[in-house]
């Protein structure tokens, strides 16, 4: 991830009609191996970089979390060994890490 | 304040240095801050005499013993004895709870967080009505069917305080001599991002080993004898936020520990006995012939007659949790033997050994028994089934005389080079797992054992294991865990939808069957795979419908709390003497900090500088390009074209960026600059649409 806030508040330099973004810079994972995702019942999310081809730009608010992308070397009957990477999210995430993510749903 | 971590002697070496710079400043001495403390809050401790061996404490029953009713220990300094003056040998610490809930009401802001559960109380009945009756998500406690019928009958009210003790064996060091064990009260009226923080969990008592307590009740006796006598009376209560004056009941709903733990407050056999489920479910074990242990294995197995075990194999969706009436039913069936050997047979049917010390309290004001014995997460997952796929994946669970090990298709790391072998991919995981992820399981070949946390075996097995034990274990095998994992990870969040959670009961039911179809084979002989806790996990899907997610009711603050109090000690000579001064003055502190939140130096809410708080959450943080920079190439092409505008942009490079969650996002911008071996990568993210 890249994130490239455009930043030009209070810079005297840049007179004010630029508009600033606050936007990410990413490349994109590919969708999880199917057989590898449905025999191990979801628990195993394991997918290619798709590199500098998928790179696009995200509002930084489209993040949601973050997590763990672990290389790992797998056989496949379609192709003989790849290199690819397993997603790792956290147990219960949620409460080791008290944000404010629940406290807007008290207030529905 | 700010001196929570340093010693008495910094608070008098900078007192001292304040005062020669000002002199006619007049800071008030150690001791003096001490009484001011004390006084401010009302929170202070019990001292109870116990046995120098940790057997009893000398309460209740005991109270006038002059010797250990289990070993013969005197209770009283003999030297000082002849002396004529009383003085024990060794006491112990209860810090009550009822100035510590006063206090919390005391400001308006502190006040008004206390009244989480009335406004959540609502929302979710809300819910039910639109629902038909189902909730949105099993996000809390009071979510589960449990709480919402004793607010709706009228058993739980609006003003009484919803508490949860949690109990657990603690090493300060790594040494065996700092064993001992504590009880902690959380507050269940405050939200889930603060009932489980440092500043609002509430020690209750802390009993000095080294040696294991005997009688643990004894020990819990002061401090539950004043909960009793609160419920009794009524706690008078002003509400600073809205300024009311009322009388709060203590409602004591969960009480959480670990297998052992729990026996001491549920005065169950155990997991051994016959009916061994903790959750007092109908299932029978079997044993071996000949052995005194029961399993509760679900097969029947092959050839197999021991009396009493020979029922046929069991339905896991037909067994579920027992309720309070049978368990009185049952303890009467019980306390009506008048021999030892009635008394013996009568346990060995009903799986109590007697009354549970929380029958002391007042009755109306507890979740019944068994329903408030909540099954502990943590470590089963943690300890209990880590151990056991780590007995079968090394072929190091016992192996009988009729089995052969070679025959284990599962005992893929039995081999001393594959164990180390994949202690080493674990360990290579580490630069890829966020930092807040916690620790980062290390090498288990090289530190199993040895401290080995709780969460590092829960990364490594349910998070890494699954990927690197693909085409280690036969598939089959390897399916039938993934199964358990899937299962696991639901019930592990903290917001689980019904949906979901019928996922996860149906995935842990089918798991429990395959996995002694695999393993066990009804072989009478590997009877013993079936630990307890394989049991246990088929009840977790059907207590948080009933409690709320597992998560809630489990021990993971127990562990912090033991973490923060160990990092405050500085007087190893007598750890624990020192460790409940510190439980009691962080009692105190929290206390004053509810009173007047306006001491808090570490209030959350203020972002570093140079940072710049997006809104919603998010915020940026440093470090970042000093100024501007232009970029050219294909990063600059898809900026324009997203801000529709032509000319290559001007660019501003941030390095972190802290999301709602607490989390905080690295750039590559950042992370590019440090060698892989010492990054937690977290530049890896999940972006919504």
């Amino acid at each position: 991830m890249q994130d490239d806030g455009d930043d030009l508040y209070g810079d005297p330099v840049n007179p004010p009609q630029y508009r600033f973004v606050d936007v990410a810079l990413v490349t994109l994972y590919s969708h999880p191996h199917p057989r590898l995702f449905e025999d191990s019942y979801g628990v195993l999310v394991s997918s290619r970089k798709l590199g500098e081809e998928s790179l696009c730009v995200l509002a930084l608010t489209a993040i949601r979390s973050v997590v763990g992308m672990v290389p790992h070397r797998v056989q496949l009957q379609e192709g003989g060994m790849q290199d690819r990477f397993f997603l790792v999210q956290k147990m219960g995430m949620e409460l080791a890490y008290t944000g404010t993510e629940y406290d807007d749903d008290q207030d529905n | 304040m700010a001196l929570e971590h340093s010693s008495e002697d910094a608070y008098e070496k900078i007192r001292m240095g304040i005062q020669a710079c000002f002199p006619g400043s007049e800071l008030p001495s150690f001791y003096q801050v001490k009484r001011l403390l004390c006084d401010f809050t009302g929170v202070t401790s019990i001292i109870s005499h116990m046995c120098i061996n940790s057997c009893v404490a000398f309460v209740g029953p005991h109270a006038d013993f002059d010797t250990c009713p289990e070993c013969g220990e005197p209770r009283f300094d003999q030297l000082r004895q002849i002396r004529g003056n009383k003085h024990p040998r060794a006491v112990f610490h209860t810090i009550p709870i009822g100035p510590q809930l006063q206090a919390l009401w005391r400001h308006p802001e502190s006040a008004e967080k206390m009244h989480y559960r009335r406004n959540k109380t609502q929302q979710i009945l809300d819910a039910l009505l639109v629902n038909d009756g189902l909730v949105n998500t099993y996000d809390d406690i009071f979510c589960g069917s449990a709480y919402l019928q004793g607010a709706l009958d009228g058993t739980i009210t609006p003003d009484d305080t919803l508490l949860m003790i949690s109990i657990d064996g603690a090493q300060l060091y790594e040494s065996k001599e700092s064993d001992c064990w504590i009880y902690i009260w959380i507050i269940l009226e405050l939200s889930p991002d603060h009932r489980y923080k440092k500043k609002h969990v509430l020690p209750g008592a802390i009993i000095p080993g080294p040696k294991k307590p005997k009688f643990i009740e004894s020990f819990l006796s002061p401090g539950l004898h004043h909960v009793s006598a609160l419920q009794c009376e009524g706690l008078r209560i002003w509400d600073s936020a809205h300024n009311r004056d009322f009388i709060t009941r203590l409602f004591l709903f969960l009480a959480c520990a670990d297998g052992p733990g729990l026996l001491t407050m549920s005065n169950f056999v155990g997991h051994q006995g016959k009916n061994g489920c903790r959750m007092r479910c109908p299932l029978k074990g079997r044993r071996k012939p000949g052995a005194s242990q029961y399993y509760p294995v679900l097969l029947k197995p092959n050839e197999y007659d021991v009396p009493g075990c020979t029922h046929g194999d069991v339905n896991v969706y037909e067994i579920g949790p027992s309720t309070s009436e049978s368990y009185v039913q049952q303890l009467n069936y019980l306390l009506q033997a008048c021999t030892h050997k009635d008394y013996e047979s009568c346990r060995l049917e009903t799986g109590i050994v007697g009354p549970s010390v929380l029958l002391g309290l007042q009755p109306h004001l507890i979740l019944s028994i068994p329903e408030c014995f909540s099954s502990e997460m943590m470590h089963l997952s943690g300890a209990n089934m880590a151990a056991l796929w780590l007995d079968l994946w090394r072929g190091t669970i016992e192996c009988a005389s009729t089995d052969n090990r070679a025959n284990w298709r599962w005992s893929v790391l039995r081999e001393q080079r594959r164990w180390e072998e994949h202690g080493r991919a674990v360990a290579a995981c580490k630069p890829y797992l966020p930092g807040s992820f916690d620790v980062a399981p290390r090498d288990p070949s090289l530190h199993a054992n040895s401290w080995y946390k709780a969460t590092e075996y829960i990364t490594w097995i349910y998070s890494l294991c699954p990927a690197l034990l693909f085409q280690v274990l036969p598939h089959d095998i390897w399916r039938n865990f993934c199964k358990f994992v899937a299962g696991f990870r639901i019930m592990g969040q903290y917001s689980i939808t019904p949906t979901q959670l019928e996922r996860a009961r149906d995935f842990l039911a089918e798991w429990e069957y395959e996995f002694e179809q695999i393993h066990y084979q009804r072989r009478v002989d590997r009877i013993h795979f079936i630990r307890p806790c394989v049991h246990l996990t088929s009840h977790l899907a059907s207590e948080a419908a009933h409690v709320g997610s597992p998560i809630c009711s489990s021990q993971w603050t127990m562990e912090r709390t033991i973490g923060n109090l160990g990092q405050e000690i500085r007087q190893p000579s007598d750890p624990f003497s020192n460790l409940a001064q510190q439980g009691i003055r962080r009692c105190q502190i929290n206390a004053l900090l509810a009173m007047y939140p306006e001491l808090d130096l570490s209030r959350e809410g203020a972002n570093p500088r140079a940072s710049e708080d997006l809104g919603n959450g998010y915020v940026l943080l440093p470090k970042r390009d000093k100024r501007p920079i232009k970029i050219q190439g294909h990063e600059a092409q898809i900026i324009s074209e997203y801000m529709g505008q032509d000319g290559s942009p001007n660019i501003r490079r941030w390095g972190r960026l802290r999301l709602p969650n607490g989390q905080i996002a690295r750039s590559e911008y950042v992370e590019s600059q440090k060698p892989l071996e010492e990054l937690r990568m977290a530049r890896n993210v999940i972006v919504s649409d």
